[in-house]
C-alpha cells in the first residue's frame, strides 16, 4: 500500500509549483517535509537567479555584460549548457537567443497574473499554418561554456533566455536534492519530474490538460521519468497593431509560430529531455511532431481541438510480488 | 349672688388614648400602603428611576472544522474524446490486492497535471 506522501503547492517562475516526497530510505535522510522545504528554497533561489524578468539576476547581468567572457555561477552556467544542449538536440528549433525577437513581440515582462487572449480567438485569426524553421544564422552556436574556467564565452549583444527550458531543468535540479527519497514528485508548471523506487513498483497516474477546454483527455502512468507540456493558450497576448502573439516564435522569423498545433506533452528521461521535445514538436507541426514524439510518446492536440497520441505505451510495468500460500511448494 | 362656677371637665383620659391611638394606625396604615406602591417617601420625587438591570448573555461557541480531503474526480477513460486510443487511456495494469491492514487507507493525493504554464 503506498504510504501518504508529503505535498506542499506554491508559486514560483510565475508558474504553480507542486512537490510530492514520500518517505526516506536511508533514515538519516531529513524528514519530507524537511527535504520539501529544501527543495522549495532552491526553485525560488533558481527562479531569483535565471529569471529574464528580474533585473537584479544573474542572467540579467550575463546579458547586460559587454565582456564576451564572463565569470558565471554554476547554477548559470549549469542553464546555459541546457540551453545549448536543447538547441542541439533540436536543431535550432528551440533556440534561447531570441530574447530581442521576444521583445519585438511584446514579451518584454512577466505575464504571471494576466488573463491570455483566449486561444480560439487566436486561431481564428492565425495566418496560414506552417512548421518553424531554425534560425539561419544560429546564434546559440556562439555559446560555449567553460567549467574549468567557471565562465561563459558569447558573442557581447547576444542575450539568453533560459525560459525554454528553466522550468525543466528546475524539475530535474530538484529531483537531485530527492534522491533517496521512496517516490517523488515535482511539478514545475506542468512540466513534471517524478521518480524514486516506489514510484517504479507503483507508478503515478499523470493526467494530461487539453489546452483549449481545461479537461484532463489522457491519463499516463510514469513511474521514472519525466512529462512535460508546452502550449500556446497561456502566453498568449494583443499587439498594438490588434494582432495576437504567443512566447513560442519560428526562430526562423522571429514571429510567433503557427503550425497548427497548439498544445503537446512529451515524455522524456528528464524534465529538460520531454520540455526539450514538446517545444520541438509544437514548433515542427502536426508531421515534425510525430517524428519528434515517436521513440518515447506524447500527446498532440490541434488546433481544431482533437486530441491524437503518439506512440504512448506503458512505460513503467509494475513489479508484481507473488507470495505462494503456505503448502505449496515452490 | 355669685354663682357657682361649675369647672369644665376636657375628655376622658381613655378618649384621648384611643383617638391618639387610632389616628397612629390610620397614619401608619397609609405609610405601609404608600411604601407597598413604591413611592418610598423617603426618595426625593428627582431621582431617576433605577433602570432595571440588564444581563447579557454571551454565548462562546466552539467551532472545530473537520477537514477531509476528497479524491478530485478525474477523467475517467470512458469521457475521454473518441480520438484518444483506449490502450493509452487504460495503460495502467489494474491489479486487484487484499488489503493487509484494517486501519482506513488516506484518501489518495491528486493526480499530478501536465499542462501549459
Amino acid at each position: 500500500m503506498r504510504s501518504r506522501e508529503y505535498e506542499v503547492e506554491f508559486h514560483c517562475m510565475g508558474s504553480d509549483m507542486r512537490l510530492l516526497v514520500g518517505s526516506p530510505i536511508d533514515a538519516t535522510l531529513p524528514s519530507p517535509e524537511a527535504r520539501a522545504c529544501v527543495v522549495r528554497g532552491f526553485l525560488e533561489h533558481f527562479d531569483r537567479r535565471l529569471s529574464r524578468f528580474r533585473h537584479d539576476s544573474e542572467l540579467c547581468a550575463l546579458n547586460n555584460d559587454p565582456r564576451r567572457v564572463v565569470p558565471a555561477s554554476v547554477l548559470l552556467r549549469g542553464a546555459v549548457r541546457a540551453a545549448v544542449w536543447s538547441a542541439e538536440q533540436t536543431g535550432g528549433l528551440v533556440d534561447p537567443t531570441l530574447v530581442p525577437e521576444l521583445e519585438r513581440a511584446g514579451y518584454t515582462r512577466s505575464r504571471d497574473g494576466v488573463r491570455p487572449v483566449p486561444v480560439a480567438e487566436a486561431i481564428a485569426a492565425a495566418p496560414a499554418r506552417r512548421p518553424a524553421c531554425p534560425h539561419p544564422a544560429a546564434r546559440w552556436r556562439e555559446i560555449s561554456v567553460d567549467e574549468a574556467a567557471g565562465t561563459i564565452n558569447r558573442p557581447p549583444g547576444v542575450r539568453i533566455d533560459s525560459g525554454g527550458t528553466g522550468k525543466g531543468l528546475a524539475a530535474d535540479m530538484a529531483a537531485e536534492l530527492l534522491r533517496g527519497y521512496s517516490r517523488f514528485v515535482v511539478d514545475c508548471g506542468g512540466d513534471i519530474r517524478v521518480g524514486g523506487p516506489g514510484a517504479e513498483a507503483d507508478p503515478y497516474r499523470i493526467e494530461v490538460e487539453h489546452p483549449l477546454t481545461g479537461r484532463r483527455v489522457i491519463a499516463l502512468r510514469l513511474g521514472t521519468g519525466a512529462v512535460a507540456t508546452s502550449g500556446i493558450n497561456v502566453r498568449i497576448w494583443r499587439i498594438r497593431s490588434g494582432h495576437i502573439a504567443h512566447h513560442l516564435l519560428d526562430p526562423a522569423t522571429g514571429e510567433p509560430a503557427w503550425t497548427g498545433l497548439v498544445g503537446v506533452t512529451a515524455i522524456g528521461a528528464t524534465a529538460l529531455g520531454a520540455e526539450t521535445l514538446a517545444k520541438a514538436a509544437l514548433l515542427s507541426g502536426p508531421k515534425g511532431a510525430r517524428a519528434w514524439l515517436s521513440q518515447l510518446g506524447g500527446v498532440l492536440v490541434h488546433d481544431s481541438g482533437r486530441v491524437e497520441s503518439v506512440g504512448l505505451r506503458e512505460l513503467s510495468p509494475p513489479k508484481l510480488h507473488v507470495r505462494l500460500p503456505e503448502g505449496m511448494a515452490a | 349672688m355669685t354663682e357657682r362656677r361649675v369647672p369644665r371637665r376636657g375628655p376622658g383620659v381613655l378618649v384621648v388614648s384611643a383617638a391618639a391611638a387610632i389616628a397612629f394606625a390610620a397614619i401608619l396604615a397609609a405609610l405601609v400602603l404608600q411604601m407597598r406602591s413604591g413611592a418610598d417617601p423617603a426618595l426625593r420625587s428627582s431621582v431617576t428611576p433605577v433602570q432595571p438591570r440588564v444581563v447579557l448573555k454571551r454565548r462562546i461557541i466552539d467551532t472545530k472544522v473537520i477537514v477531509t480531503t476528497d479524491p478530485p474526480a478525474v477523467a475517467s477513460p470512458r469521457a475521454a474524446p473518441a480520438t484518444v486510443p483506449s490502450a493509452a487511456v487504460s495503460a495502467a495494469p489494474q491489479v486487484s490486492y487484499a488489503p493487509v491492514q484494517t486501519a482506513p487507507a488516506p484518501p489518495p493525493l491528486p493526480a499530478p497535471v501536465t499542462r501549459t504554464s
